[in-house]
């Protein structure tokens, strides 16, 4: 999911907070705080990469896809769309 | 941005008026086992998202505490962010720890016995030193050598006194107080020779096996005269040395290791424990 935020573009924690609300109308309201040691993960593993950056006189942090984030990113978004398929399979069988 | 602007903010605020400084440094407290770069890294995110944060609530015409209460609300309270990060690396893998504790312990204690044994070592050949260089003076003075070298014998197998052989210049014997099997035992050639080249020379003798003897052979007028004393008792010092050092390695690793076992174990339920967290899908 984080690495669906920083697809078209760097961005910064706040930034990608903010295009997780945006995106999920609300509905995904994680602790913003705990999306940081989540970044430090990915880049830890090769899938983001990081550099600090002045921005409005500010210095911030910008993260943006690696080669193997972004391949990552293909297989994680069709394995959750073949998931999300079979459920909403099985839930509308139900129905 | 460095850690103590990350943690200390701006100009210091009344307490309780500045939410996001008092998280800041509640977080910081939190992460005080989490290395310097990553602690710094996380202050510095944590401060620029909790700014920003308080920045667009007050845009939006809330007033500057309420907003940075709104903003550390959001946050997280410390305990999730602390649970999110996990551990620190020491807590989840403390043997690496114990394990450079052990080499530096080994380290030191090798340091020790070796500083240790040179001076019993150095401390066995001091009164042979002086006894050779006093019959080396005597002798050279015309003293004979059975004046000299003419008391009880000392058996080099069991008697820890020190015993002295006087020898020619060519290495010929001319009279001793040492004694092994009943006869007087002969140093190599090359001991003599080397004190006879250069003045004085120390050696560990071995005349049998089993026998050490710790030897100084100095040059006199006419010869060498050499002056031993059995190793056994600086043996016996030796072993005792090495028998306390390996008995201090072993308490101080032990301690040692359980303390930092203890600790881990003891600090990581800490750094897991608050409600539970909704940590997002990486």
């Amino acid at each position: 999911m984080l690495l669906a935020t920083v697809r078209s573009g760097a961005r910064h924690g706040y930034a990608i907070c903010e295009e997780i609300r945006r995106r999920s109308g609300g509905e995904l309201d994680v602790p913003e705080g705990t999306v940081y040691p989540a970044l430090h993960r990915l880049e830890a593993s090769g899938l983001l990469e990081s550099h600090w950056a002045d921005e409005s006189r500010r210095r911030r942090r910008l993260y943006r896809l690696t080669k193997r984030g972004r391949a990552a990113l293909g297989e994680h978004a069709e394995q959750w769309y073949r998931f999300q398929h079979a459920v909403s399979a099985v839930i509308g069988g139900l129905a | 941005m460095s850690e103590d602007q990350s943690v200390s903010g701006g100009p210091q605020r009344p307490e309780g008026t500045a939410p996001v400084d008092d998280y800041i440094v509640r977080l910081a407290r939190r992460l005080r086992w989490h290395g310097i770069r990553r602690r710094r890294r996380l202050l510095a995110e944590a401060r620029d998202h909790l700014t920003a944060t308080a920045k667009a609530a007050i845009d939006e015409g809330m007033d500057q505490p309420s907003a940075e209460q709104a903003a550390v609300d959001r946050f997280g309270s410390v305990e999730q962010v602390v649970a999110a990060i996990g551990p620190p690396r020491l807590l989840r893998h403390p043997l690496p720890m114990v394990a450079g504790i052990a080499v530096a312990l080994t380290l030191l204690a090798g340091t020790i016995y070796a500083f240790g044994q040179q001076g019993l070592r150095q401390e066995a050949n001091d009164p042979q030193t002086a006894i050779a260089h006093d019959v080396a003076r005597r002798l050279s003075a015309g003293e004979p050598a059975q004046s000299v070298a003419g008391g009880p014998a000392v058996d080099l197998a069991g008697d820890p006194r020190e015993h002295v052989s006087v020898f020619d210049a060519s290495g010929r014997p001319l009279a001793s107080t040492a004694r092994l099997d009943g006869s007087q035992p002969l140093p190599p050639a090359g001991v003599l020779a080397r004190a006879h080249q250069h003045g004085r020379n120390s050696v560990t003798w071995q005349p049998r096996d089993g026998v050490r003897v710790a030897a100084v052979a100095v040059r006199w007028n006419g010869g060498t005269v050499l002056v031993g004393r059995s190793m056994r008792s600086v043996e016996r010092d030796e072993q005792v040395l090495l028998r306390d050092v390996f008995v201090g390695w072993l308490v101080g690793f032990v301690i040692i290791a359980i303390a930092t076992l203890g600790w881990s174990r003891w600090r990581r339920p800490e750094a897991a424990s608050g409600a539970p967290v909704p940590v997002p899908v990486d």
